[in-house]
C-alpha cells in the first residue's frame, strides 16, 4: 500500500489538524481549563481573546457593538424611507455599432505578460474589459490562457497606477511627472516633451526597452534609430532572457537564435533542472497539453532530472533527483550513450573528462525499477529518448526558464543543445527563433556612461538585475516611460506615465511566423499615454525638423474635431496638435503596409486591417535565422567545489518576473507545489532540515557573498538535499499598496539581486533567527476524509485491464443493495430527481492537470470571487470557487519517502451531487437544486449558519466573513483607507458616472452578469450559471438546442491543457458525456458519501514502468475477477 | 366574575413592583427603547410600502415623452425604439441618435424637442433638482428596476412572442410612462406556471423538446392573452399618476400638417418619388433616417 499525504502531519499518523484556526483553538482549550463560562475562574471578557471585534472596530467590544448595530439599523431604516427609484437611465449618444446593452463584445488583442506575448480576446461591457481569455482562432493557444495572462486585468484596474499617495488616499496624483529633489511633482506633457526633447539633443542615449518583437514596435525603434543614429544603442532587456541558450546555440549551431519547444510534435521529454511549466507561456502550456494528451493515443513521457520539486516535476512520469552542478555531466552521459547507439559524436573534450567525472554523480542517482529489475536513471534515459525515435517520435531534452538564463548555465546548455540535435529534435520539436531580448546585454551597456537613459515597457532593471540601480542613479538624466511607479522609475527625473497593454495599440509576436495586432479595449484610465507616443514626441522635440518623416503629421489645432471625447482628445489631438503622428495611425500604418505585404493575405490595406484587427494575428513567412557557422571548441563543465549548501533562485510559480506582484489575484492563489501564497519563502529539503533542525515558518537568515537576507523557511517534500531554494519576483519595494503590504516584517528578500545575479551554484549559510512566521499555506485547509479521491494508476496496468480500478474501488453497505434492490444503493433521499432538460456536467483529467491555477484565476474574474489577504487565508478563509488540490504520494518501503515522491494535482470544486448533503441541513432553504441539476446558492435566503460548509464532504462552500469584495487585498488593511478604496460595489442598475467610475477602478472590473456576494453569506461554485443562462437565453431565441461546446464554463475555458470538460450530460453526443464514460472516470468519494456527483475525474496515468510487485498486485485482482462467477 | 377553571383562585398578590403598578412610569423609564421600536416599526412601514407599492410609480420625466403619442398614434412599432429588447436582456433606452433621427426633421419647433436637440448639442443640462447632468443625453428618471438578483432576460420573451403589453400594459395609451404590473415573483410565476416551462401543466419530464425549448411551447402564453380568459393580471388603480405639463397639448399638435406634407404639398412632382419607396434602401434615405428598420415605414411618422 502506497502512502499519500498532503500535509507533511499526515505521515507521522497524527490526526488532522484541528479545524479551528489556532487562535480559537487556544481560546477554547483555555475556557476548558477554567472549567467553562460559568465557572468563576472564569473571567468576564471571555469574548476578549476574540479579538476579530476589535481589530474591526478598536474599542469597541461585544455590548457596544450589538448598540452601535442597533442605532445603525434604525438609520438604515430612517435613510430609506426616500425615493423607491433614485436610478436615472442614462442613454447613449449613439449607441457604438454592433453593440448590444447588456451583452459583452469580444475584442481580439494581445497583452504582454512575463515578456511573452500573450493572444487573447478581451470581452468588454459597455467599454468595459472585464474578462481575458485566449483567442480561439490563434494557432498556438487555441482559445487557452493562463493564470497570469486572465490576471493582466487586474493590472489593467490597478488603482495604484493612478499614483496613491498615502498622505491623500482620495486623490489621484497620475499624469506626467517631474523630480523635484525627492518627490515627483505633477507636470505638463508639453513640459515634459520639451524639456526631455531639449536634453536629447546631443549625448548619448540608452533606451532600454521590455522584450520587443512587434513588427510596428521594431519599425519604430528602427525609425527612431535612424534618426539619432549612433548616438542611440537600444537594449531590449528582460530578467528571464535565454542568454545562455542563445551561446549555446551559437557554439553547437553555429546559430543566432534562441529555442522554441515545440512539443506537439515530441512524445518524451526530459528536462533538466527546468521547469518548462511555470516558466512557459500560454502556447507552451497549450502544446504541453497536446503532448501528454499525445498523438494515436500514446501519451507523451515527463522524465525530469532536478533539484528541487518544480511544477513541471510534479507532473513528471519519472523524476530523478540531482545537484544542479551535475546536470550538465548528466546531460553530456545521456548524449553519450545515445551517440553511441546512433552512431553520433561528443566533443573530444567532452568524451575524455566523462567517465572520471560521471561516476560520483551516477552513483548518486536513484535507478529506475521496471519489471525487469532496476535500471541506472542515465541508461534508461537514452533508452526512452532511442525508443521515441525508433517509434517514429521525438525525444527532446529541455532547459530554460529564469533559473539557466545565465552565464553559469552554458554548459548544461551546450550539452542539451548536443543532445537534441543527437536526438534528431532540432528543427522539429526544438525550433531557433529571434532573440527579443537580453540581460548581458544590459550589464554591458550600464558599465559605459550614458547621458540620457530611457527606460520604456515595462523593463524595471533597478529590480531586477545587480548593480544597475547604482548605475541608473549615476546617469545624468533618467526618463522612465514605464506604466506604474516601479523601482526604476522611482529613480527617474521624469516619468512619463505609459499605458497598460489593454489601453494601448501595439503588436507582439507571440512565436517566429505569428504577429498579433494590439487593439485598445478601454480608454486609458488615468491621463497617461503609449510610450512609443512619448519617444515619437521626444524625437520631433529634439530633432525638430531632422525628425524622420514617419514619426511627424501635419500640426493639428486641438479644436479641430470638437466631437470626440475628452480623453481621446487628450491621446488623439494633444499629439497631432504638436506635429507628432499618433501611434495608433503609425501601427496602422505599418499593418496595412508592411505586415499585409509580409503576410501575402488577398486583402491589403484597410481591408487587411480590419480583418488583422477582427482576427487578432496574421501568420507571416519565418525569419531565417541568421547562421555565422562559427563553431567553438565544446569544453567540459568546470567542477566547482561543491558547496554543503547551495542557492537556487527559480521563477515564482504564482508571480511570475515580479512586474505584476502587485496583483492580488495572483498573490492569493497558491503556489502548485508549496501551496503558499502571499509570501517569498526558503524552500529545504526535509533532510537538511532534519539534520540543521530547520522547521517550516522558522525565520532564517540566508548569507550569499557576504550579503544576509531573511526568510520564512519551508520544508518541501521532493527536494533533494543540499540546496536552498528561493523565489525571484519577490521583494519590490515600489510596486503598490498590494505588493506593500506582503513585504511586512523585514522580508523584502530580492532574489533577483542576491549572489550577483547568479541564479545557481553560489554557497549559501543558514542560521535561524529564532523567529517564527506563519505561512499563508492553504495545503492543509479543506481537507477531504475519505480514501477515494484522488487515484492515480500506471498507464501500463491500465492499458492491460481499463476495467480493473473500477471493479476494484471500495464498495460501501450502500451500494450492496440494502435499500432492497439489486444494485440499488442505501439512501435517506425519496429518489433521484430527474432533469429532463439539460444536466450540466463536468469531466476533469487528471493527466493533464498541472496544477497551473489557471482556472482559479479565470473563476476570480468571471465570479467577482473576492481576494481575502494574507490573515485571512491563515484562518482557512479563503473565497476560491475553484482550488487545486495537491497530493504526494510514495511507494510503501521507499526510504526516501519525501525525497521521492509523486505528486498529483486535483482540482476541486461543487461536485453539485445529486443527493447534496448540504441542501439537507440548510435551514433557509438557501441551497436548493434547480432544474438542470445545479445546486444552487441562493445569497439573499442565506443566513449564515454555515451548515452546509460543515456537511459537505468535499469543503467547496465558501463563507464571506467580512465582505471581502470591499477590500483590495483583505481586511488587514481595514484600518488604513486607502487599502479600501471599492467601498461601493457596483451591481446591474446601479449606474455610476463616468466620472466616479474612473476613480475607483476596481469596480469596472466586476462581471455585471454576477452578484456581487454580501458579507455572511455562503457561496459556492454554481458551474458559471451565468452562462447557463445565456446559453438557455440563446436556445430560447433560436428556438432549437444548441450544440455541444456552445459555452464552457469559466475554468473549462481557460484550462491550458484541456483538463476540464464541460457540457450537458443528457446531450449524448456532449464532449464532457464521453469524458465521464472513460474507463478512467471515477466520482470522487461517491461510494463514501453516496454523493452521486456530476464531476467525474480522469484517473491520473503515469507513464512510467510498472515494478514487478505492481504487476503481481494486477494479476492477483485479475485471478479474482476470473473466480467471481 | 368567572374564572378559569385551571386557573387557582388566589387574591391578588400583595408584592407589586413599582413598574408594575405605575404603566405610565414604564413609558417614562423605557422611552428611548419605545422611541426606537416605534421608529423602527414606521421606518420598516415605509421601507415595505415602497418595496411592495411600485406599481403604478410614474415619475415625471426630464422631457415630456408621451409613448402614447409615438406607439399609440403614430402607431411605430415598440422595437424601432427599444431595439436592444429583442437582442439582449435589457430592453434599454433609446440612444439619444434615435430620437433625434426623426426630430431633426420632425416636429423640432415644439418646447419640448428644442429642449432635447438643446440638450444633444450643449452636451449638458440642468435638472429640476439643479443637477448638472453630462453627456450631452437625457438623463430619464427609471420607471421599472427589478430587484439586482433576479435574471429576466427581454430577449428571450421577445423571441417567445409575448407581447409587450402583456407585462408594460397598455404603453400605446399612456401619456406618461407608468409601471402597469407590480413585478413580483408571484407576478412572474402567474405566467410561468401556465406556460410549459419548468413546473408548467404540459411540460413532459424527459422530453426535453416540450421543456423550456422553443417557440411553440409559448403558444400558452399567445393563446391566454386572447382566449385564455382564467389568466387574470391583477390589475390595479394607478395611485396619483402624475400629470406632466405638456401631455396635454403635445398630441394635439400631431393632427397639424407635418413638414413632409407641407412639402408635398408645395412640390407634387415629388409626389410619386416617396410614394415609390415601397421597399426602403438606405442610400434613399437621409443620414439621420438611417436607423430605421423595416417595421417602421415612411407614413409612420410622415403621415
Amino acid at each position: 500500500m502506497k502512502k499519500i499525504w498532503s500535509d507533511p502531519a499526515d505521515l507521522n499518523g497524527a490526526p488532522a489538524r484541528d479545524e479551528f484556526a489556532p487562535d480559537v483553538a487556544a481560546a477554547i482549550a483555555d475556557l476548558r481549563a477554567r472549567g467553562g463560562i460559568d465557572s468563576p475562574d472564569c473571567p468576564e471578557q471571555v469574548d476578549s481573546q476574540r479579538n476579530d471585534l476589535h481589530f474591526a472596530f478598536p474599542g469597541v467590544n461585544r455590548r457596544s457593538f450589538m448598540q452601535l448595530t442597533g442605532a445603525a439599523a434604525v438609520l438604515a431604516v430612517v435613510s430609506g424611507c426616500s425615493d423607491p427609484h433614485p436610478d436615472t437611465l442614462v442613454p447613449y449618444a449613439q449607441q457604438p455599432d454592433g453593440s448590444t446593452l447588456g451583452v459583452g463584445l469580444w475584442y481580439s488583442t494581445v497583452v504582454r505578460v512575463n515578456g511573452t506575448a500573450r493572444p487573447v480576446m478581451a470581452k468588454a461591457y459597455d467599454g468595459r474589459p472585464i474578462k481575458l481569455d485566449g483567442n480561439p482562432d490563434h494557432p498556438l493557444v487555441r482559445g487557452r490562457s493562463d493564470a497570469r495572462t486572465q490576471a493582466a486585468l487586474l493590472d489593467l484596474y490597478d488603482p495604484d497606477r493612478g499614483g496613491i499617495d498615502p498622505a491623500q488616499p482620495k486623490v489621484f496624483h497620475d499624469g506626467p511627472k517631474r523630480r523635484d529633489g525627492a518627490a515627483f511633482v505633477t507636470t505638463t506633457w508639453a513640459d515634459l516633451d520639451s524639456s526631455v526633447g531639449a536634453a536629447l539633443k546631443s549625448g548619448r542615449v540608452l533606451l532600454i526597452t521590455g522584450p520587443v518583437d512587434g513588427p510596428a514596435r521594431l519599425a519604430h525603434l528602427a525609425d527612431l534609430q535612424s534618426a539619432f543614429g549612433e548616438r542611440l544603442s537600444h537594449v531590449a532587456y528582460h530578467p528571464w532572457a535565454a542568454d545562455s541558450a542563445r551561446a549555446a546555440r551559437q557554439i553547437v549551431l553555429g546559430e543566432r537564435s534562441v529555442p522554441r519547444w515545440n512539443l506537439a510534435k515530441a512524445s518524451v521529454l526530459v528536462a533538466f533542472g527546468s521547469d518548462l511549466l511555470a516558466d512557459g507561456d500560454t502556447a507552451t502550456q497549450v502544446a504541453y497539453g497536446a503532448f501528454r494528451r499525445g498523438s494515436n493515443g500514446e501519451p507523451g513521457q515527463v522524465i525530469c532530472v532536478e533539484p528541487t520539486l518544480s511544477q513541471l516535476g510534479t507532473c513528471a512520469d519519472v523524476r530523478i533527483r540531482a545537484s544542479m552542478d551535475s546536470m550538465a555531466w548528466i546531460a553530456w552521459a545521456v548524449a553519450n550513450e545515445v551517440a553511441a547507439a546512433t552512431g553520433g559524436t561528443i566533443p573530444p573534450a567532452i568524451s575524455q573528462a566523462l567517465p572520471a567525472a560521471i561516476e560520483p554523480i551516477a552513483k548518486q542517482l536513484r535507478k529506475v525499477r521496471t519489471a525487469e529489475g532496476e535500471t541506472h536513471a542515465i541508461t534508461w534515459m537514452a533508452q526512452r529518448l532511442l525508443a521515441a525515435r525508433a517509434a517514429n517520435g521525438v525525444g527532446v531534452a529541455y532547459v530554460g526558464g529564469a533559473v539557466h538564463s545565465g552565464p553559469e548555465s552554458l554548459d548544461l546548455q551546450v550539452a542539451t543543445t548536443w543532445l537534441n540535435r543527437l536526438l534528431g529534435a532540432e528543427g522539429v520539436a526544438v525550433v531557433g527563433e529571434a532573440p527579443v531580448a537580453t540581460r548581458d546585454g544590459l550589464i554591458e551597456a550600464l558599465s559605459k556612461p550614458w547621458d540620457v537613459v530611457i527606460v520604456a515597457g515595462g523593463a524595471n532593471p533597478a529590480f531586477d538585475l545587480p548593480g544597475a540601480a547604482e548605475a541608473l542613479a549615476k546617469t545624468k538624466l533618467l526618463v522612465s516611460l514605464n506604466p506604474t511607479r516601479d523601482e526604476t522609475t522611482a529613480l527617474a527625473a521624469w516619468h512619463a506615465p505609459g499605458l497598460h497593454d489593454l489601453e494601448s495599440w501595439g503588436d507582439a509576436s507571440s512565436a517566429a511566423g505569428v504577429v498579433e495586432l494590439q487593439q485598445p479595449v478601454i480608454h486609458p484610465l488615468w491621463d497617461s499615454r503609449a510610450a512609443e507616443d512619448s519617444l515619437s514626441a521626444f524625437a520631433v522635440a529634439a530633432l525638430g525638423d531632422a525628425a524622420p518623416a514617419s514619426l511627424v503629421t501635419a500640426r493639428v489645432p486641438v479644436a479641430a474635431n470638437a466631437t470626440v471625447s475628452v480623453v481621446s482628445r487628450k491621446q488623439l489631438w494633444g499629439a497631432a496638435e504638436r506635429g507628432v503622428l499618433p501611434w495608433r495611425l503609425y501601427v496602422q500604418r505599418v499593418w496595412s503596409d508592411a505586415v499585409a505585404k509580409a503576410a501575402g493575405t488577398a486583402a491589403t490595406g484597410d481591408a487587411f486591417w480590419r480583418a488583422a484587427l477582427s482576427r487578432g494575428y496574421v501568420t507571416v513567412a519565418r525569419q531565417v535565422m541568421p547562421v555565422d557557422r562559427m563553431f567553438r571548441e565544446v569544453s567540459a563543465p568546470v567542477a566547482q567545489a561543491p558547496a554543503p549548501l547551495s542557492l537556487i533562485c527559480t521563477a515564482s510559480r504564482t508571480i511570475g518576473d515580479g512586474s505584476q506582484l502587485n496583483n492580488a489575484w495572483l498573490q492569493e492563489i497558491p503556489d502548485p507545489v508549496s501551496k503558499v501564497c502571499w509570501d517569498g519563502w526558503a524552500a529545504f529539503s526535509p533532510a537538511d532540515a532534519a539534520s540543521s533542525d530547520i522547521a517550516s515558518n522558522d525565520v532564517v537568515a540566508l548569507t550569499v557573498d557576504g550579503t544576509t537576507v531573511q526568510l520564512p523557511a519551508l520544508v518541501q517534500d521532493g527536494q533533494h538535499p543540499g540546496c536552498v531554494e528561493v523565489f525571484l519576483g519577490w521583494g519590490r519595494t515600489s510596486a503598490g499598496i498590494v505588493a506593500g503590504i506582503t513585504a511586512d516584517d523585514g522580508f523584502r528578500a530580492n532574489a533577483y539581486l542576491l549572489a550577483k545575479g547568479r541564479r545557481w551554484g553560489s554557497a549559501v549559510t543558514v542560521a535561524k533567527t529564532g523567529k517564527r512566521y506563519e505561512l499563508a499555506q492553504t495545503q492543509h485547509h479543506h481537507r477531504l476524509a475519505g480514501e477515494q479521491v484522488a487515484i492515480d494508476d500506471i498507464l501500463e496496468l491500465h492499458r492491460a485491464d481499463p476495467g480493473a480500478a473500477k471493479r476494484n474501488h471500495k464498495a460501501h453497505a450502500w451500494e450492496n443493495g440494502t435499500d432492497g434492490k439489486p444494485g440499488g444503493r442505501l439512501s435517506i433521499w425519496r429518489s433521484h430527481q430527474t432533469y429532463p432538460g439539460h444536466r450540466w456536467g463536468m469531466a476533469i483529467d487528471l493527466d493533464l492537470c498541472t496544477g497551473c491555477n489557471a482556472c482559479m484565476v479565470a473563476c476570480n474574474a468571471e465570479n467577482n470571487v473576492p481576494v481575502v489577504g494574507r490573515d485571512e487565508v491563515r484562518k482557512n478563509r479563503e473565497m476560491h470557487w475553484i482550488r487545486i488540490d495537491r497530493y504526494f504520494s510514495a511507494p510503501a518501503g521507499e526510504a526516501d519517502a519525501r525525497l521521492d515522491v509523486a505528486v498529483l494535482h486535483q482540482p476541486m470544486l461543487c461536485q453539485q451531487c445529486d443527493n447534496a448533503p448540504c441542501e439537507a441541513v440548510c435551514p433557509a432553504n438557501a441551497t436548493v437544486k434547480n432544474d438542470e441539476g445545479i445546486n444552487v446558492q441562493i445569497y439573499n435566503r442565506c443566513i449564515g449558519t454555515r451548515y452546509c460548509s460543515n456537511n459537505c464532504p468535499y469543503k467547496v462552500r465558501r463563507f464571506n466573513w467580512y465582505q471581502y469584495s470591499a477590500f483590495r487585498a483583505g481586511p488587514q488593511g481595514s484600518g488604513q483607507p486607502d487599502i479600501r478604496l471599492v467601498k461601493h460595489v457596483m451591481t446591474e442598475g446601479n449606474h455610476v458616472a463616468a466620472v466616479e467610475l474612473a476613480h475607483q477602478p476596481l469596480q469596472m472590473m466586476l462581471n455585471p452578469e454576477v452578484t456581487v456576494r454580501h458579507r455572511g453569506v455562503m457561496e459556492k461554485c454554481n458551474f458559471c450559471i451565468q452562462r447557463q443562462r445565456s446559453w438557455r437565453t440563446d436556445e430560447k431565441r433560436q428556438g432549437k438546442r444548441v450544440a455541444d461546446g456552445h459555452l464552457t464554463s469559466a475554468c473549462a475555458q481557460s484550462c491550458p491543457t484541456a483538463a476540464i470538460t464541460w457540457g450537458d450530460l443528457n446531450d449524448q453526443e456532449s464532449q464532457v458525456l464521453k469524458q465521464s464514460n472513460d474507463p478512467r472516470a471515477y466520482l470522487a468519494l461517491d461510494a463514501e458519501s453516496n454523493t452521486r456527483p456530476k464531476v467525474a475525474y480522469l484517473r491520473k496515468l503515469r507513464n512510467r514502468p510498472a515494478t514487478a510487485e505492481e504487476l503481481v498486485a494486477l494479476h492477483e485482482h485479475g485471478s479474482e475477477k476470473a473466480e467471481k462467477p | 366574575m368567572e374564572r378559569p377553571l385551571s386557573e387557582p383562585s388566589s387574591p391578588p398578590a400583595a408584592p407589586v413592583s413599582a413598574s408594575q403598578a405605575r404603566p405610565a412610569s414604564l413609558v417614562l423609564r423605557f422611552w428611548p427603547l419605545i422611541l426606537v421600536v416605534l421608529l423602527l416599526a414606521a421606518g420598516g412601514f415605509y421601507w415595505f410600502k415602497n418595496a411592495f407599492h411600485d406599481q403604478g410609480y410614474a415619475p415625471v420625466q426630464p422631457i415630456a415623452f408621451s409613448h402614447k403619442q409615438h406607439a399609440g398614434d403614430l402607431k411605430i412599432d415598440c422595437r424601432f425604439c427599444h431595439f436592444n429588447a429583442e437582442r439582449g436582456k435589457h430592453a434599454g433606452v433609446p440612444p439619444m441618435s434615435v430620437c433625434m433621427s426623426c426630430h431633426n426633421v420632425v416636429a423640432s419647433e415644439k418646447p419640448d424637442i428644442r429642449k432635447l436637440a438643446d440638450i444633444a448639442a450643449t452636451g449638458s443640462y440642468t435638472a429640476v433638482d439643479g443637477s448638472v447632468r453630462e453627456g450631452g443625453v437625457v438623463h430619464w428618471n427609471r420607471v421599472h428596476k427589478l430587484p439586482d438578483h433576479v435574471y429576466f432576460d427581454h430577449s428571450a420573451h421577445v423571441a417567445a412572442n409575448v407581447s409587450c403589453q402583456t407585462c408594460h400594459g397598455p404603453v400605446e395609451e399612456m401619456v406618461v410612462m407608468r409601471q402597469h404590473s407590480d413585478l413580483t415573483m408571484s407576478w412572474c410565476l402567474d405566467c410561468h406556471r401556465k406556460t410549459n416551462y419548468v413546473g408548467g401543466p404540459d411540460a413532459k419530464p424527459g422530453d426535453p423538446t416540450t421543456f423550456s425549448v422553443g417557440v411553440g411551447n409559448y403558444d400558452v402564453v399567445r393563446d391566454r392573452e386572447v382566449a385564455d380568459p382564467t389568466v387574470v393580471f391583477r390589475e390595479r388603480q394607478v395611485k396619483g399618476a402624475a400629470t406632466h405639463e405638456h401631455a396635454t397639448t403635445a398630441p394635439a399638435d400631431t393632427q397639424a400638417p407635418g413638414r413632409l406634407a407641407t412639402f408635398l404639398a408645395a412640390n407634387p412632382q415629388f409626389a410619386s418619388k416617396v410614394k415609390d419607396l415601397p421597399v426602403w434602401r438606405a442610400a434613399d434615405l437621409p443620414d439621420s433616417h438611417r436607423l430605421m428598420n423595416a417595421a417602421t415605414n415612411c407614413s409612420t411618422c410622415h403621415q
